[in-house]
C-alpha cells in the first residue's frame, strides 16, 4: 500500500511521544488510544519504550495521510 | 460534509436486500431481525434509531448500513468469551472489524475489559456497538446478535470487511464532554464496578463520597487519551449503596468528572465534526444516553442517520460519545 513518508524511526522525538515528554494534543483518534495505550503499558512494564515506538512507527505508516499534520508540529521536518 | 444515504427500511425491504446477497449491518427490534433470511448480515437488538426524520424508538423499522461496495471481501463468525483474544487478530491484513456485542452480558464485560490490550489492536479500526432492547426492559439475557438468521444472547458477533489496497478505514470519534479541571480520580482495579476508588490518593468509598459532596451522578468521568476525551458514565445503584460503570475504568488511567454539561448538542457536535468536513461519513453511531439527555427524539442530525446504542465500540468501550467511520484513499 503507497504511503506518504513519516520521519524515521531513529529520530527522538518517538521515543518523547512514548514517553509523554513531547506535549501534543493528537488530532488523529487512532493515534491519541495507541499513544495512551502505550504509555501505559510503558509505566506498568507490560511493553518496553522500543517495542511501543516499532508498534506506533508501523500504525503511523498506515494512517500517513492521516497523521501528517501532527507529525509536521511534533517532528518540524523529515 | 458528504451527507448518509443509510437510511430506515422496512422489513420487507431489508428481506430484498439481503436476498440480493448485499453486505449488511442492522440495527433493530428483534420480532424483526428474527424474521429477516439467511443472507451475508450481522445484526444487533436496538429499536432506538435515527432516521432521515430524526432519533426515534420503532419497532417498525430497521437501520441498515450497506458496506458491499465498500469492501471487496467479508466473512463473519460468533466469539465466546474463550475467543476473545482472537477478534482482532482474525481478520484481513488491511479491513474493518464490526463488532455487535449482547449488552449485558458476560462477554459484553469481558471483551469491554480486554479490548484495549488485545493483539494487533489498533491496526484496523474495530467499530461496533452493545445492542439492547426498549430501555425500561433492558436486563441481563434480553440482548441479542445474530449473524444471519442465527441469534446469540452471549457471544460477539463479528463482521471483518477486506479494504481494497487503495483504501484504509479510519475512525474518529465526537464527544461533547471534556475534562474538568476538579479532583483527579483514580481506581485499584480494571472493572464495572468498584466499590472504592482514590481521590487525590486518598481511598474513598465511591458511592458515600458522591452522596456526602452532592456530585452530579449523570456528568460522566472524563479521562484523557492523548487528546481524546474518553468518558465513563456511572450509574447508581441506591438499593445496594454503590456505583457501577456503563464502561469499564482501567486502573492508572486519570479521571476526572466532566465540566457541565453542553446545552446545545448540534452546535458543539458541527463545531468538532470540523476537521472532517470535506470527507464522507459512511456509518455513525451514537450512545443512547445523548438521546435521552439531548432529547434527540424526533431531532435530526443534518446529515446523519445511525443507531443510537447502549455502549459505543471505538476500539475500546466508550460511554456518551458518537463514532464514525471514514474509508479514505492512499
Amino acid at each position: 500500500m503507497p504511503n506518504i513518508e513519516i520521519p524515521p524511526k531513529t529520530r527522538n522525538e518517538w521515543r518523547l511521544m512514548v514517553t509523554g515528554e513531547i506535549e501534543h494534543t493528537y488530532k488523529n483518534y487512532v493515534l491519541q488510544m495507541k499513544i495512551a495505550n502505550a504509555r501505559k503499558n510503558v509505566m506498568e512494564n507490560t511493553e518496553s519504550i522500543e517495542n511501543a515506538i516499532d508498534s506506533i512507527f508501523v500504525l503511523c505508516q498506515k494512517y500517513s495521510y492521516a497523521v501528517y499534520s501532527d507529525f509536521v508540529e511534533i517532528f518540524k521536518e523529515w | 460534509m458528504v451527507v448518509m444515504t443509510n437510511k430506515l427500511y422496512t422489513l420487507e425491504e431489508a428481506t430484498q436486500l439481503i436476498n440480493k446477497n448485499r453486505t449488511l449491518v442492522i440495527a433493530g427490534d428483534e420480532s424483526l431481525l428474527s424474521k429477516l433470511p439467511e443472507g451475508n448480515w450481522i445484526g444487533g437488538t436496538n429499536p432506538y434509531l435515527l432516521g432521515e426524520n430524526g432519533g426515534q424508538y420503532t419497532t417498525e423499522k430497521l437501520y441498515i448500513k450497506d458496506f458491499t461496495d465498500i469492501c471487496s471481501e467479508s466473512k463473519t463468525k460468533f466469539y465466546s468469551i474463550s475467543e476473545i483474544d482472537k477478534i482482532t487478530v482474525d481478520g484481513y491484513e488491511n479491513g474493518i472489524i464490526f463488532v455487535i456485542v449482547p449488552g449485558f452480558s458476560q462477554v459484553h464485560y469481558e471483551f469491554s475489559i480486554k479490548a484495549p490490550n488485545l493483539k494487533n489492536q489498533f491496526i484496523n479500526p474495530l467499530i461496533g456497538w452493545v445492542s439492547g432492547s426498549k430501555f425500561e426492559e433492558i436486563a441481563p439475557g434480553i440482548a441479542s446478535c445474530f449473524i444471519a438468521s442465527e441469534c446469540s444472547k452471549d457471544k460477539i458477533a463479528v463482521m471483518f470487511m477486506k479494504l481494497p489496497d487503495n483504501k484504509i478505514g479510519r475512525i474518529e470519534i465526537i464527544n461533547v464532554y471534556k475534562q474538568g479541571n476538579g479532583d483527579i480520580y483514580t481506581f485499584p482495579e480494571d472493572g464495572f464496578l468498584n466499590t472504592d476508588f482514590f481521590v487525590n490518593g486518598q481511598i474513598n468509598n465511591l458511592y458515600e463520597y458522591y452522596e456526602k459532596n452532592n456530585i452530579d451522578w449523570f456528568l460522566p468521568l472524563v479521562a484523557n487519551y492523548a487528546g481524546a476525551s474518553i468518558n465513563i458514565g456511572l450509574i447508581k445503584d441506591d438499593v445496594n449503596k454503590r456505583a457501577l460503570f456503563a464502561a469499564p475504568v482501567f486502573k492508572n488511567v486519570i479521571y476526572k468528572i466532566a465540566q457541565s454539561k453542553i446545552e446545545d448538542y448540534n452546535t458543539e457536535f458541527f463545531r468538532q465534526l470540523e476537521k472532517d468536513k470535506n470527507c464522507k461519513i459512511e456509518y455513525s453511531y451514537s450512545c443512547l444516553y445523548n438521546y435521552f439527555n439531548f432529547n434527540l427524539e424526533g431531532k435530526t442530525i443534518d446529515g446523519f442517520t445511525g443507531t443510537f446504542t447502549f455502549g459505543e465500540f471505538a476500539y475500546q468501550l466508550l460511554n456518551i460519545s458518537f463514532v464514525y467511520l471514514v474509508i479514505e484513499n492512499v
